[in-house]
């Protein structure tokens, strides 16, 4: 690694830490200083004094801002969030539950998203102005005007309801479950159980959740590398690599993606937000035990410190993601240096 | 030197800045722009059509969204009657006057309202068989059918006839789970989404213009903790962000107005500061600067004019996701209060019903959510193209 | 030093116009525009930005946006260029004639090596060879331009400007086309590197074979290297003949204020850079008669009447002037 790169990483972790800072200290104004009691949020309108008391006394925000604060933040750093308030477990181990799901229904839909948007993406680039290009476009942009749990609930009624081919809620059928878990991600825990039934059951239950989320995320992701294409597509070097006789598809597909690819790679990462948002409305379209689950879920169990741990852990994860993204950025591109 | 007369002028320029009509200057813009046009107007189409349909709502639309009109559960189309008795055994003559008599009905289903609507005796029956078996063993002399299932119960000659046809209302679009008319509805809950939509869009653009311009004109230490805030609120997943602010706002319009605005107070912000850093270097602010020209007098004159085309697309495409985001709160059950007509709550009551087959229940509203929302983005990315050639290539 | 009497001719146009649809109608970038390239020569195509030149560069190639519009006739080696279709278009490109363009910088693929460039080139028109006869093919190549083999496995951004240059034009030569295209070739190199590059390309005429079409706005640098000129404006292709005649003696006004406005260190002291008057027309609306006759010093009134031809003056040099051509009777419209 060069002394450049080192430096790049440093300066790139240097600026995480304030951002986690910042965004925790967000999220602990949201919860616990903006107007909006949280015991009342809660426990909703009605509720007897004495529960609003026992409630507040319960998640701690009886006692004074800064030791809350300060509790909060120390709570944060040694990654402690509490005990589940309807769970009698800590809120770390639901989380340890829950989110393999999550990751597991990113995944597959990170597949599809990446398939669908580089490949029409790069053919709507690739015959810029031309009809198919516009059809793209314009189908692109009603793709993404759909609702993600819409699309969801179609595919229900069409795949499942209607023709019975997929089942459309849950990760496995009921009554399967795996006899243990090693990364928690069923299709990968199946692979190495060598349980082909349970990966048959598994990729089952994900197709039509990622196929969802894929989709419209993909309407995104075509817009951007179309965007990236059509400008990669104007250098020089290919009208150059034209004027040598090249074929048309060699210089779209071979030259320009390829030099496309980074920052369509770069950009993918910077949509790992837009994943969770949609991951939320998917997994509580297909009862699909993930962290969208849990927070929607606990919501309404009155779990504050559940709800409140999962959102510091979405905080963490997000500049975590986008740390090594930076990274991985540094790593690929030589000319990105501090 | 070359004289321009003004022939040779070429048509397209002369049609364009002749004298006519707004109206007729739009429709010559499609020669100009080309495909972009037909974008923008398609996207600027569908709301105007949908804006009015909900302005005019209580004239345009059939019923009181909230009242539960009909027969829980009516199939699109639906809902008309058929007064049907035994074959030339009919008390009252086709047209007549109907009070007075006894109706035999199913129960829950648009007969049995139909009769109580007309304030008529009514013997109910719990399914379509006992009530046909009512009518034939003389029980009753007349019922109401459902239109489709009395034309094919006469036409097979079973000893019945048809006495009055189209009694009671059609549900064009069907009914819900209670019985309310899903297209009054869908009329009323346009007015729902676009409020949200537009007033979180202008709350999001009010705070994150002002922050902006703030940021940029301040710079130091204000610019350098606002970017960073504002940059963590951009990398958390936004829903997310409107949840939490919705739960601790609790239900009501403007409660989720308020939330969904945070989400989009960073792109805002970005744009205006980036714009105003950038103004603030180039040579003719210098330039008005050095001779005297008064801040205000330079955000009037050079940021504004170069901020605004860009805010206005930004403006619709935050409008196009803070629908999405509305309906996704609603669909979690999180925002609105229930007795607000609107689009993504549909959706969340369509849902419990989807594997009973009421697809007319999930169908039309997020029909409706997409054509918005769609609506909005084609307007913004049309508008891209035409205000901002630079902007639109990315 | 090839002279258009005894020599093949390699390319023949005729009547070439090229029309750009813009928003404000269609314009002509290049119009009627007809003239002789020899095997073996050096021509320098000379005129203002936006004259039409490196449009007339490319309409060799066919290398324009699908929107512009060609007519006339191209006839390259006796085939008609128009006519190709996309295969055809592809054999030709890079084969017959190669390009090589105004900025190294981006014209190299930065993801590929300079090797793969040059493998890539030769394998995409004779097929698949055999990896260490090609790699001995194409080390021969650069060594022959000056660079050394081992910078073949280098990426372009580790090149030096003029090395990157010379990989282009390793390009250009590496398939034997019979004519390069240098499209402001030299602009964006220093003088030095520049000096360095023309010997060259004089070097690879007479090694290689190879004709040159050197378009530019750099006088100097035609009279140096080239054997004929042609002069464009607006367009129109105004005056061709050889460097000697029509440097020495420039026979369209044009080209007489062309070379006036030239800097010149012999230049005496009393004597001023001659500046032309106007600009060039705006090509949606050229002015009626010879595109040139608002600004010409020497302009009759036939010139805003009527056209004039592109006929010979005096043996083989091409000009298009009333000045030199039998004025017809315009008839008062």
């Amino acid at each position: 690694m060069s002394r450049g790169l080192q430096r790049y990483i440093l300066v790139r972790i240097g600026l995480t830490l304030p951002m986690v800072l910042i965004l925790v200290s967000l999220v602990f104004i949201v919860l616990r200083v903006l107007p909006g009691d949280p015991a009342l949020a809660i426990l909703r309108e009605g509720a007897s004094e004495e529960a609003l008391a026992a409630f507040r006394a319960a998640i701690g925000i009886d006692r004074p801002l800064h030791i809350q604060y300060f509790d909060f933040i120390t709570g944060v750093l040694t990654l402690d969030f509490g005990e589940s308030m309807t769970r009698n477990r800590p809120v770390v181990e639901e989380i340890k539950t829950f989110f393999p799901a999550t990751v597991e229904l990113a995944i597959f839909s990170m597949l599809i998203t990446a398939t669908v948007g580089i490949g029409f993406g790069a053919y709507a680039a690739k015959n810029r102005k031309s009809g198919r290009d516009y059809g793209i476009r314009v189908s692109s942009i009603i793709l993404y005007s759909i609702p993600i749990f819409w699309l969801g609930l179609m595919f229900q009624m069409i795949f499942g309801a209607g023709l019975g081919w997929l089942p459309v809620s849950g990760r496995l059928d009921p009554g399967n479950t795996p006899a243990y878990t090693i990364t928690g991600l069923y299709t990968i825990d199946a692979i190495i159980m060598r349980d082909w039934d349970l990966l048959v059951d598994a990729l089952r239950h994900l197709i039509l959740p990622s196929l969802t989320l894929g989709l419209i995320l993909g309407a995104i992701f075509i817009r951007l590398t179309r965007a990236n294409m059509v400008d990669v597509l104007e250098e020089d070097y290919i009208t150059a690599g034209r004027a040598r006789g090249l074929r048309e598809r060699t210089l779209a597909y071979r030259h320009g993606l390829r030099n496309a690819f980074i920052p369509i790679v770069t950009l993918l990462g910077l949509q790992f937000a837009l994943l969770l948002s949609g991951a939320i409305l998917t997994e509580t379209t297909f009862s699909w035990p993930g962290m969208g689950r849990l927070i929607v879920d606990r919501i309404y169990d009155r779990d504050f410190a559940t709800v409140q741990g999962s959102i510091v852990f979405f905080a963490l994860l997000v500049m975590g993601f986008s740390l090594i993204v930076d990274i991985a950025y540094g790593f690929i591109d030589p000319r990105i240096r501090y | 030197m070359a004289t321009t007369t003004p022939d040779a002028v070429p048509l397209s320029i002369r049609e364009l800045t002749a004298d006519v009509g707004f109206v007729r200057r739009i429709l010559r813009g499609r020669k100009w722009y080309g495909t972009e046009w037909y974008i923008t107007v398609l996207g600027g189409t569908i709301l105007v059509v949908i804006t009015a349909a909900t302005l005019l709502a209580p004239v345009v639309a059939p019923h009181d969204p909230n009242e539960f009109i009909g027969a829980a559960f009516t199939p699109p189309g639906g809902g008309l009657q058929t007064l049907v008795a035994r074959s030339g055994e009919s008390p009252v003559a086709p047209g007549a006057e109907l009070s007075g008599q006894t109706v035999g009905v199913q129960r829950n289903r648009n007969g049995s309202n139909l009769a109580k609507e007309l304030e008529l005796d009514s013997e109910r029956y719990q399914n379509q068989e006992a009530l046909l078996d009512g009518l034939a063993g003389g029980e009753v002399d007349l019922i109401f059918l459902d239109q489709d299932v009395a034309k094919e119960l006469v036409t097979s000659g079973s000893g019945f006839e048809v006495v009055i046809q189209e009694l009671g209302r059609r549900y064009f679009l069907g009914t819900d789970n209670l019985g309310r008319d899903i297209t009054s509805r869908l009329t009323w809950g346009a007015r729902t989404v676009l409020g949200v939509a537009i007033s979180s869009a202008l709350l999001a653009s009010v705070v994150g213009i002002s922050l902006g311009l703030l940021s940029g004109f301040a710079g130091g230490r204000i610019d350098r903790v606002l970017s960073l805030t504002m940059d963590s609120i951009y990398s958390f997943p936004g829903l997310l962000l409107a949840i939490i602010m919705a739960v601790m706002l609790g239900p009501g319009i403007f409660n989720v107005a308020v939330a969904i605005s945070v989400i989009y107070i960073p792109t805002f912000f970005r744009i205006v500061r980036g714009q105003v850093l950038s103004i603030k270097e180039s040579l003719y602010v210098e330039a008005a600067r050095s001779l005297g020209a008064k801040s205000r007098n330079i955000l009037r004159m050079y940021i504004f004019p170069n901020v605004i085309p860009s805010v206005v697309i930004v403006f619709s495409l935050n409008i196009a996701d803070a629908i999405l985001t509305a309906a996704g709160l609603s669909f979690i059950g999180l925002g609105l209060p229930p007795d607000v007509p609107d689009w993504g709550y549909d959706l969340s009551k369509g849902h419990q019903f989807l594997v009973a087959g009421r697809w007319w229940m999930i169908t039309f509203p997020g029909v409706m959510i997409t054509l918005v929302a769609a609506g909005f983005s084609l307007l913004g990315e049309g508008l891209s193209e035409i205000l901002n050639p630079r902007l639109s290539e990315n | 030093m090839a002279a258009p009497q005894d020599s093949e001719v390699l390319i023949s146009v005729r009547d070439l116009t090229v029309t750009y649809s813009s928003h404000w109608g269609p314009v002509d970038a290049v119009s009627g525009v007809s003239f002789e390239f020899y095997r073996g020569e050096i021509l320098g195509l000379v005129g203002e930005s936006g004259c039409g030149k490196s449009t007339l560069g490319k309409a060799l190639m066919r290398m324009l946006p699908q929107s512009a519009g060609i007519e006339g006739e191209i006839l390259f080696d006796g085939e008609d260029v128009l006519g190709y279709d996309d295969r055809q278009l592809r054999n030709f490109r890079g084969r017959r004639i190669s390009m090589i363009f105004q900025d190294p910088m981006t014209s190299l693929n930065p993801v590929q090596r300079v090797g793969g460039h040059l493998t890539e080139a030769i394998e995409v028109h004779e097929g698949k060879r055999s990896k260490a006869g090609l790699r001995e093919r194409i080390g021969q190549l650069v060594e022959r331009l000056g660079i050394q083999r081992s910078r073949l496995d280098d990426y372009p951004h580790q090149l030096s400007g003029g090395m990157r240059q010379r990989v282009m034009i390793g390009l250009g030569l590496a398939l034997h086309p019979d004519l390069i295209i240098a499209d402001e070739a030299t602009t964006s190199l220093d003088v030095i590197v520049e000096a360095k590059l023309l010997d060259q390309m004089r070097e690879i005429r007479d090694q290689f074979q190879v004709s040159i079409l050197l378009i530019t706005h750099n006088i100097g640098l035609v009279a140096e290297l080239a054997d004929r000129v042609a002069v464009m404006y607006a367009g129109r292709m105004v005056e061709v003949g050889s460097v000697y005649e029509v440097f020495e003696r420039p026979l369209h006004p044009y080209s007489v204020g062309l070379l006036n406005s030239v800097p010149n260190i012999e230049l005496g002291e009393r004597e001023e850079l001659y500046k032309m008057p106007g600009e060039p027309p705006n090509l949606l609306l050229p002015p009626p008669g010879c595109r040139f006759h608002p600004r010409c010093p020497e302009a009759m009134p036939v010139c805003s009447k009527a056209e004039p031809a592109l006929l010979p003056v005096d043996g083989s040099r091409l000009v298009h002037c009333w000045l030199f051509q039998d004025h017809p009777e315009v008839a008062e419209a």
